[in-house]
Formats: C-alpha cells, sequence, structure tokens
C-alpha cells in the first residue's frame, strides 16, 4: 500500500493506470494505490452501490462508499444517519483510484471513512502541506515546474449547483452510451455537484425513459 | 568526525549530544544505563553495561566524543533500535564545542528520510489496524495465532499493528512495549481486545520510532 495525502485540487493534473492488478495514480507528488483526502461533509446520501459521500476541501469531491465492503459500507451509513442532525463534520477518506470515462475514487477499505474533528481536519492538511513541500522538491516537481501557482491552494468560493433537467441526464447517457449502456457511477460522478441525481435517474426509469439492460447499467429507451 | 551512521557488527567514532537523564536498570542481573543520544541528523541508544556502567559520567545535555564505540554484531537481525555500546575499548570525552542542540537532535523527520536502522521523530496517521493483540510463542520463538500451530496458549500482549503514513512513504508499524500501546490507545490492556479501530484512526500521532526491514517500530508516544 502507498498512500498519498492529497487535496482535491492535487487530482487536476493526475493521470490513472493499470499496473498488474494495482489501480495506480501518478500525481506530482508521486504514485499511489491508496489516496486519503480530509474535507467537510457537504452531503450524505444512500444509493444502490453503497452510500454516496461529498466532501470539501475548498473543492468538492463525491465518493461512492462501501460498494465491495460491507463493514465500511456500514460506517458510512452511520455518517449519514448522523448527518441529517449534526450538520459541522469532517470526514479523512482512503480511497482507491478507478478510471473509465473519467476518474473516480471508490472507498472499499476497512476504516476507509473517519469521523474526525475539526482540529484532526487542520492537522490533516497541515502535514499534507509539509509532506507535498518535501515531495515536490524530492521529485522535482516545484509548484513553479508545473506552471501552477500557490493561489490555487487558497479557499475558493463553492459554486452552488444549479437545477439539473432529465434531459440533460439523457444527453449524457446517450453521449457516453457506445452500446452496452453507461455505468450508474460513471452517471453519478459526471453529476457529482447536483443533488438529487439517484432520485431523477430512478424517476426516468419509472416513466420509461431509462432502463437497466445490465446490473449497474443504464441506457435511453429509443 | 563520523556523523551517527550506525552499522550492527561495526564500530562507530563519532560527536553526539546526551538528549535525556540517563535511566540505570537491571537487565537478567545485570547493571545497565543507556539514553538516546544525537548529532543533528541522528538518534541512538547509547548503552553501557555492567563493569562500563561504573565510567558513565555524563548527564542530559553533554557533548561527547565518542570513540571505537561499537554498535552489537546480534543486531544484523532481528528487529532491535539503534544502539551504541561502550565497550571496554571505548573511549569517551566531554567536549565544549558548539553543536546541534536537543530541540535540533530531536526535531521532525518525514518517514521517507528515514533509513534501515535509523531513528526519527514523525507526524502522521495510522492508515490500517491489523491487531491489537499479538501471541508470541514462547515455545517456537515466533509469533502466532491464539493457538499456535505446536498447540500452546501463548500469553496475549497489547501490541498495535497495521500501517502507518505520513504523506511521504507508507509503512506496517508496530508497537515494541506495551506500554508504547497503551499511550496510543489511551486503554489498558485488559481492554486491548475491545478497542475500536476507529478510534486510533481518526487522530495524527507524533512518535518516536525507529525502522528494521522496512517496518516501523513504534518506541515512544510523543506529546
Amino acid at each position: 500500500m502507498k498512500v498519498l495525502f492529497l487535496s482535491v485540487n492535487d487530482l487536476k493534473n493526475s493521470s490513472y493506470r493499470r499496473e498488474g492488478k494495482k489501480n495506480l495514480l501518478d500525481t506530482k507528488l508521486g504514485t499511489a494505490d491508496t489516496l486519503a483526502f480530509c474535507g467537510r461533509l457537504e452531503s450524505a446520501k444512500k444509493t444502490k452501490y453503497g452510500p454516496r459521500l461529498q466532501i470539501n476541501d475548498n473543492n468538492p469531491l463525491t465518493v461512492i462508499v462501501g460498494t465491495f465492503n460491507n463493514d465500511v459500507r456500514k460506517d458510512a451509513e452511520k455518517i449519514i444517519e448522523k448527518f441529517k442532525n449534526e450538520k459541522d463534520m469532517y470526514l479523512l477518506l482512503y480511497g482507491n483510484p478507478y478510471e473509465t470515462d473519467q476518474l473516480y475514487i471508490n472507498v472499499n477499505q476497512d476504516n476507509g471513512v473517519v469521523l474526525v474533528d475539526r482540529e484532526t481536519y487542520e492537522k490533516f492538511h497541515e502535514i499534507r502541506k509539509e509532506a507535498a513541500g518535501y515531495l515536490r522538491e524530492k521529485l522535482g516537481t516545484s509548484p513553479e515546474k508545473l506552471g501552477t501557482t500557490i493561489e490555487e491552494e487558497k479557499p475558493k468560493e463553492t459554486e452552488l449547483p444549479s437545477e439539473l433537467s432529465n434531459s440533460e441526464i439523457m444527453n449524457f447517457i446517450k453521449s457516453r452510451d457506445k452500446k452496452e449502456g453507461v455505468r450508474m457511477e460513471e452517471i453519478l460522478a459526471h453529476f457529482k455537484n447536483f443533488d438529487g441525481v439517484e432520485e431523477k435517474i430512478i424517476e426516468l426509469m419509472e416513466l420509461g425513459e431509462l432502463y437497466e439492460p445490465k446490473a449497474g447499467l443504464l441506457k435511453v429507451l429509443e | 568526525m563520523n556523523k551517527l551512521k550506525l552499522i550492527p557488527g561495526e564500530r562507530i567514532s563519532t560527536m553526539v549530544r546526551i538528549l535525556e537523564e540517563p535511566r540505570s536498570t537491571s537487565v537478567v542481573g545485570k547493571k545497565l544505563v543507556n539514553a538516546k543520544v544525537g548529532d543533528g541528523e541522528n538518534i541512538a541508544n547509547l548503552v553501557a553495561w555492567d563493569k562500563e556502567t561504573e565510567r558513565w559520567n555524563l548527564r542530559k545535555n553533554d557533548i561527547i566524543e565518542l570513540i571505537n564505540g561499537e554498535c552489537p554484531k546480534s543486531h544484523k537481525m532481528g528487529h532491535l533500535p539503534p544502539t551504541i555500546t561502550i565497550a571496554p575499548k571505548t573511549l569517551i570525552k566531554k567536549l565544549d564545542i558548539k553543536f546541534p542542540s536537543i530541540e535540533e537532535c530531536m526535531r521532525k523527520k518525514f518517514l521517507d528520510q528515514i533509513s534501515e536502522y535509523e531513528y526519527g521523530i514523525l507526524e502522521g496517521f495510522i492508515v490500517q489496524i491489523y491487531r491489537t493483540v499479538s501471541y508470541f510463542c514462547d515455545k517456537c520463538k515466533r509469533f502466532s495465532d491464539e493457538m499456535c500451530e505446536c498447540g500452546n496458549f501463548p500469553d496475549p500482549i497489547f501490541r498495535i499493528s497495521g500501517v502507518f503514513s505520513d504523506g511521504t512513504k507508507t509503512m506496517a508499524f508496530a508497537t515494541i512495549s506495551e506500554k508504547v500501546a497503551e499511550d496510543l490507545t489511551y486503554a489498558k490492556k485488559s481492554d486491548a481486545k475491545k478497542i475500536n479501530p476507529h478510534e486510533l484512526v481518526n487522530r495524527s500521532y507524533n512518535l518516536l520510532g525507529y525502522v528494521r526491514n522496512e517496518k516501523l517500530y513504534m518506541e515512544e508516544v510523543l506529546k
């Protein structure tokens, strides 16, 4: 296991590759099979693939938890319940990269979702920044060389998602569907900044606009 | 003068500062005095046994020149910490020179900067927990399950093992004593089996540890 402590912003310019049975992500801080993120919990919902959690550390990141691991799925379900009554929550996540048309972070390891306090959230980012400085120097990937600037690390306003229409979902599925359909995960990740995507998909299926040719794959009924 | 770089089985001549008040104990009937020493780059245990303890007139903060200290040959194998033994041929001379302070010697390092048989002060997170209790079979001289293959039921040892990372490197770890396990978990040995791993992975740690065979041995939990 090789863990990198990242900010969501570090995922920019990263590239996914598969080596043997390992799913790896090459980043400016090196290569890892496990990615640690820490952020404020923004939304938490159940989906049939596992709880969907969105954290924000100045940039949003959505993960699906426990598709293949019941223990971590239960942990995330407890967090969803807690989130109903308590909104100021911070999560530490250990996820694995996976890419089809775009990059996903899946959480499938025991203790991969951990509730932490604000102090730990701040400490995580302090340790992350120190490690990043060391790794950049070691790898010769200073921010200047990469054409990025320190300003990128500054907090920025989180854009409020606007309403998502049914036709946008259908157009997306049509555009990505090569024959067998489009994976639910891919749709959710594409519309990660919108709330209620899964409910809209179910609504479209009930309306007969979408169907599942195979479990987990969606197609537009034409 | 050589840096504090130890190789088991070889002698070392170097300059170090005593980083703590020496501790005096008795191990299997032999008197032992030891203290951590450092040179700003590395840390080691300075140890005197039996007769050699009589020559120990060192205190915290002293700077010494050490000639022909011995790094135990027995440390070539196993997971023992970086150690310099004061042997009959070892010369110790106190110095009054400009030298890295205790704070400088105890400064934090990244896990990626710590090589085999070296100490480091680290800050990071426990990423995974493998066990909170281990079993060491005295008959077979190895770690075992609750029941060893030989049929023996070894006594449980309060020992935390898992994976640790500071973001620069990821390494399997284990605590070296039940005291360290208690300090790490805030739990007593009697509750070792009941520890919820969530309680261990939800905070960062400041530690003194050393590396042996690509494994981090946690020796002290620092505040």
